[in-house]
C-alpha cells in the first residue's frame, strides 16, 4: 500500500498524456484511502441499533404509494382489493406474506363496508404494538393517545428521538417522516390550537 | 430520452478504460461471500444486516463524504442507506449485485437528500474550515497537499462525473458494479470516467 501511495506522489516524467492520467488515478486510489476522515466506529452500533426485528422481504406497499398519488380513500381501497385478488391467486395464504394480505384485505372490507371507524381501533393497536416494540429496543416513544384525529394529516400520533433536532413521527395520515426539533413543535402547537377550537 | 443522453454520452468517451477493467476488482470481498450473504439477507437473518453493516458501512460512509456532504450529513445519510436497504431488501437478486445493489441505494439516498435541501443549504462548517487534519495525517506536508488538490478539484467535478469517479476509483467498485450503482450503462459510465480524468488532469497540472 505503502509503495501504492508513494507511487501516485511521484511527479510525472514527460509531459505525455497518458502519464498524467495515471498518475491522476493513482492519486485519485490514495484519496479513497488518506483523503478522508474515517467513520466513527460507533456509528455502526447506530446503524446495528436500527435493525428491525423481523427483517422480512418488504412487499409492495400499496396503500403507500397509493396515498402518495392522491387518489380517493375509497378508490385506492377499491384498486387495493383488485391487486389483492390478482396476488392472492399466486401467494394462495400459505405463507407470511399471503397472510398478512388476508388480514389487510379482512381490514380494507371493513373499512368499506362500516366506515373508518371500524378500523381506527385497529390502527391504533398496531400503532400502540408498534410503540411498545420500539419501548424495547430502549427508544422513548411518545404516543399521543386515542383522541388523535387520523383523518388530519398534520396531527401526530407518535414521536420518537432519533439524534439531536431529528425526530421520526407517524402522522394522522399513517406517514413515518423525519422532521426537526422546529417542526415537531409547530405540530405540536398546531394540534394544541386544533382541540381547542373543538 | 434519458437513453438517448447516455447514448451520445458513451460516443464521446475516448475509451482509454478497456474491458479489462470489467473484470477486476480490487476492493470488494469475494463473489462466494457476497452470495451467501445476500442469500442470508433475502432469508431476513438478523446477523447478516449486522454483517453487512459491518462490512459495508465506511465506504457508504465515504462515498457520501467523497460526494460532498458533510461529516454530519454523511453519517446520517449513511444510516438512512441501511434503513432502505433493509427496507427494499426484496430487490436484491444475488450476490454479485450486492455492492452495485447498496450504492445505488447510497446514491439514491445522497441525491434525494440534495434535492430536499436545494436553494436552502447553508453554508457547511467544513467549507469555511482549513482543510487541515482532513487527510491522513501520517503522510508528509507535500503529499497532503497534492491530495487536498485533487480532493478539492473532485468537489468541483459535475456531479454525475463526480459520482462515476468516487465510485471506481476511491470506493474501487468494478467498471460494472459502479455501472450498476449509479444506474447507467457501463459504455455511459467509462464514458463519465474519461471526461471526469480529463478534467482533473487539466484542473491538477493547472494549479
Amino acid at each position: 500500500m505503502k509503495a501504492t501511495v508513494d507511487a501516485a506522489f511521484r511527479e510525472p516524467e514527460g509531459v505525455d498524456q497518458r502519464m498524467g492520467t495515471q498518475r491522476i488515478e493513482d492519486l485519485l486510489e490514495a484519496l479513497g484511502t488518506h483523503g478522508f476522515d474515517r467513520a466513527r466506529p460507533e456509528l455502526a452500533q447506530e446503524i446495528k441499533g436500527r435493525i428491525p426485528h423481523r427483517l422480512i422481504p418488504h412487499r409492495t406497499d400499496l396503500v403507500g404509494m397509493l396515498a402518495e398519488v392522491r387518489i380517493s380513500r375509497f378508490a385506492a381501497a377499491a384498486t387495493i382489493l383488485v391487486a389483492l385478488l390478482v396476488s392472492g391467486s399466486f401467494f394462495g395464504g400459505r405463507d407470511a406474506v399471503g397472510k398478512q394480505m388476508y388480514e389487510d384485505s379482512k381490514l380494507l372490507f371493513q373499512y368499506m363496508l362500516a366506515g373508518e371507524n371500524a378500523c381506527k381501533s385497529r390502527v391504533l393497536n398496531n400503532l400502540m404494538r408498534f410503540r411498545d416494540d420500539m419501548a424495547a429496543q430502549g427508544r422513548e416513544v411518545v404516543f399521543y393517545g386515542d383522541q388523535v384525529d387520523l383523518n388530519n394529516r398534520y396531527s401526530i400520533i407518535l414521536h420518537w428521538k432519533l439524534s439531536d433536532d431529528r425526530y421520526g413521527v407517524v402522522l394522522g395520515d399513517l406517514s413515518a417522516r423525519t422532521i426537526s426539533g422546529d417542526m415537531l413543535i409547530r405540530l405540536q402547537t398546531y394540534m394544541l390550537q386544533e382541540q381547542a377550537k373543538k | 430520452m434519458q437513453k438517448d443522453s447516455e447514448l451520445t454520452e458513451q460516443q464521446a468517451g475516448t475509451a482509454h478504460l478497456n474491458e479489462q477493467d470489467a473484470v477486476v476488482s480490487p476492493g470488494p470481498p469475494p463473489a462466494d461471500d457476497s452470495s451467501m450473504l445476500a442469500k442470508r439477507l433475502r432469508h431476513g437473518e438478523p446477523a447478516a444486516a449486522r454483517e453487512l453493516v459491518d462490512r459495508y458501512y465506511e465506504r457508504v460512509y465515504l462515498f457520501m463524504r467523497a460526494v460532498g456532504h458533510d461529516r454530519q450529513i454523511s453519517e446520517d445519510l449513511t444510516q438512512e442507506t441501511f434503513l432502505r436497504a433493509w427496507y427494499h431488501i426484496a430487490q436484491l437478486r444475488d450476490g454479485k449485485a450486492l455492492t452495485g445493489w447498496l450504492f445505488r441505494i447510497a446514491g439514491n439516498v445522497s441525491r434525494l437528500h440534495r434535492r430536499r435541501l436545494k436553494g436552502k443549504e447553508a453554508v457547511s462548517l467544513e467549507s469555511v474550515e482549513p482543510p487541515e487534519g482532513q487527510v491522513d495525517g501520517s503522510l508528509e506536508a507535500g503529499q497532503q497537499e497534492q491530495l487536498i488538490r485533487v480532493r478539492q478539484a473532485v468537489e468541483r467535478l459535475p456531479r454525475k462525473l463526480r459520482e462515476a469517479v468516487v465510485l471506481h476509483y476511491l470506493e474501487q467498485l468494478t467498471i460494472v458494479e459502479a455501472a450498476d450503482a449509479a444506474g447507467i450503462r457501463v459504455g455511459t459510465l467509462k464514458s463519465r470516467l474519461n471526461r471526469g480524468l480529463e478534467a482533473l488532469r487539466k484542473e491538477v497540472a493547472d494549479e
